[in-house]
């Protein structure tokens, strides 16, 4: 299948038919004891004879689709797009707010059992967070694409054995969720004094497309710039909100986090509450109106006192 | 590349002592009476330097923390001063604690380096009081790594994990318990000479295990790049297309400045309420789309070009304007790049393209 797929890109690249392939590779790295390692990362490839590095496997965890809006790649032509279940469903985000002309994107729609945990460039040895909700008890995932939604549709899965399944966000969540406010509090008191406001999670999620991020600007200065602790609670907040019925859960923002900050408990939160409330689920399907510019008149209002 | 430092810090000629963990300990022990004391420790699965209470909280696991030193002189956050407004006119008032004597122990030689490096550009053109009183304030006890990280790589650079620039005192396990310590500087020496008695004069067969030691690691570690030749080539080819390549990937965060030990742009703004505030200096980067924004314009608009300016600040101009380049192989960029970015494989590239450059033509289109 991946032999069809590469030979497919090829002739779609020598053609000119696509500018781009954006999709995981890897690549060899130095390591200090000598010896050579390989990383799973993006790879951009632009002429046919790279296309053999092109791999899928559980490493192949970062969200793609956080390219496509971004200056650089705007330029490339038709892009080719290598993409898991769960980071179509970011896809299906920017095109309900019209980011992105899905006729300039080849999706190559990816069919998968789950990535692995990577928290502050360290495999934790287990599944993803967010994978656990999308797998049955066999290992097989509840979440393809299908061929709707994808330009092609790869069926062949990440070789190897299943690796141990770790902990489910929404039990963290919940776990989290029975702490005292007090606790909880201090907990992210904790959590935010070490934010260096290096913006990783911002650059890294597909969502934070904004050509003028609010937290940047300086005149007026609406988010404390700083990253003492008030400042980086403004920002965090202000994240939340405008992530709210955005938010895909593809959990890039706390992967990237240097600092380890455990950023999906608060999306999480968002997501399930969004979904308690208005029954909506964000990148579910393209042609739904996002939820902030949507109204039922059913829609909960209990807030309004 | 690395020339000799030509800071104002006074060094001696190198006493060799041994010292034990023990009376490490105990020297920390009483430290902590009249000054501050910084060391690593983890916390929540993150190693940071922070300031402790009492020896046994240090972490001297090998590797380094996860945010280097350079945030003890040159803080993530800090106030330049802060203003009130009064009947009578304008209050500013100067922070205060810049005059505290201050240790830090456990510091890795790369990191202890890095403060040789932006020494340089602190009291440039420009002496910056606040960085330098910290400077000035602080004695730093370093330790040798006799276990690198997977993604260091001080050694392509021409240092070593035993590397005595920067430290006062440099601390190196040969034996269990058992430390090798250079003395290096007047600072260094002025605390030798307080405890005195806890030290012991290093064994040659110590120093010798010492030189084994270093010679085995480095001689695992990845072999020196052409430094010189990077340079060179780097001087005529801000233009060359190979940038937008190498840059590839780059998402714009600022994770590998901010990691960074010699990564030292900074930001200025005012934060006030009411009547009463404060100007503060938060660290800045490159990699920012609004870094050096003028107000109608952009110099680098695109993101290959943020982070060509990285590349050129410490492979180029740092060289050129202080002889130094502006990278110990710490490897943090390496390790956290939320997008596999790896600075090894840019001197890589670049190598490629001076081999290029030297066997055939160069391609100037892509594809």
């Amino acid at each position: 299948m991946m032999d069809d797929l590469k030979t497919r890109l090829k002739e779609m690249l020598t053609s000119g038919a696509i500018g781009m392939v954006i999709g995981y590779g890897q690549k060899e790295i130095y390591m200090a004891d000598g010896s050579r390692e390989y990383r799973t990362c993006p790879v951009f490839l632009s002429r046919d004879t790279e296309i053999d590095r092109l791999v899928w496997n559980r490493h192949c965890v970062q969200n793609l689709v956080t390219y496509l809006t971004k200056e650089e790649y705007k330029e490339s032509g038709k892009i080719a797009l290598m993409v898991k279940p769960c980071d179509l469903k970011a896809i299906h985000v920017l095109e309900q707010e019209k980011q992105i002309d899905r006729k300039r994107l080849f999706i190559i729609g990816l069919t998968c059992k789950g990535v692995m945990a990577e928290k502050m460039g360290i495999d934790e040895g287990h599944l993803a967070g967010k994978c656990i909700k999308c797998l049955d008890s066999s290992g097989k995932s509840s979440a393809v694409c299908t061929p709707d939604e994808a330009d092609i549709v790869i069926e062949t899965l990440p070789d190897g054995d299943m690796p141990p399944k770790g902990k489910d966000i929404s039990s963290d969540l919940e776990g989290f969720e029975k702490m005292p406010s007090e606790k909880r509090w201090a907990f992210w008191q904790n959590q935010f004094l070490k934010c260096l406001r290096c913006y990783a999670c911002r650059s890294a999620c597909p969502m934070c497309y904004c050509e003028q991020c609010i937290c940047d600007m300086s005149r007026p200065q609406w988010i404390d710039k700083s990253p003492h602790l008030k400042g980086n609670f403004l920002f965090h907040i202000v994240r939340a909100f405008h992530l709210t019925g955005r938010c895909v859960g593809c959990g890039e923002c706390e992967r990237v986090c240097p600092m380890g900050i455990p950023l999906m408990l608060i999306n999480q939160k968002m997501i399930d509450t969004v979904k308690d409330l208005y029954g909506y689920e964000s990148g579910k399907d393209p042609e739904q109106a996002p939820l902030l510019s949507q109204f039922k008149m059913d829609d909960d209002q209990s807030f309004i006192k | 590349m690395q020339t000799t430092i030509e800071t104002d810090i006074k060094q001696v000629e190198t006493m060799n002592k041994q010292i034990s963990k023990k009376a490490i300990d105990a020297i920390i022990s009483e430290l902590t009476e009249g000054c501050q004391i910084f060391a690593p420790v983890v916390q929540d699965g993150i190693k940071l330097y922070k300031q402790i209470e009492s020896p046994e909280q240090i972490n001297w696991g090998h590797g380094n923390c996860h945010r280097s030193l350079k945030e003890l002189f040159f803080p993530i956050t800090e106030p330049v001063f802060s203003f009130r407004q009064t009947r009578k006119g304008i209050q500013i008032e100067t922070p205060g604690n810049h005059n505290k004597k201050r240790v830090v122990i456990g510091a890795r030689p790369c990191d202890c380096n890095a403060l040789s490096i932006t020494d340089k550009v602190f009291k440039w053109d420009y002496e910056d009081e606040l960085y330098l009183s910290f400077r000035e304030n602080t004695l730093i006890i370093g330790v040798s790594c006799i276990q690198p990280e997977p993604f260091c790589f001080c050694t392509a650079l021409n240092l070593s994990p035993f590397d005595e620039t920067g430290s006062d005192i440099l601390l190196t396990e040969t034996g269990k318990g058992i430390y090798h310590a250079n003395i290096i500087t007047e600072k260094g020496v002025a605390l030798f000479e307080r405890f005195k008695e806890h030290f012991t004069e290093a064994s040659p067969d110590q120093s010798a295990r010492k030189d084994a030691m270093l010679k085995d690691i480095v001689s695992k570690m990845p072999a020196p790049f052409p430094m010189q030749d990077i340079k060179t080539w780097l001087d005529k080819n801000f233009d060359h297309p190979v940038w937008e390549e190498i840059a590839l990937g780059c998402i714009g965060c600022g994770t590998c400045t901010y990691l960074c030990p010699t990564c030292h742009c900074f930001d200025i703004t005012d934060e006030s309420r009411g009547y009463a505030g404060e100007r503060l200096r938060n660290w800045d980067s490159c990699a920012f789309g609004h870094f050096t924004q003028m107000p109608a314009h952009q110099p680098r608009p695109l993101q290959w070009q943020r982070f060509r300016q990285r590349v050129m600040h410490k492979f180029k101009y740092y060289i050129d304007r202080f002889s130094r380049l502006a990278c110990v192989g710490c490897g943090r960029c390496r390790s956290l790049c939320p997008a596999g970015k790896d600075t090894v494989e840019v001197i890589q590239t670049l190598q490629k393209q001076i081999d290029l450059a030297e066997t055939g033509p160069k391609t100037n289109k892509k594809g």
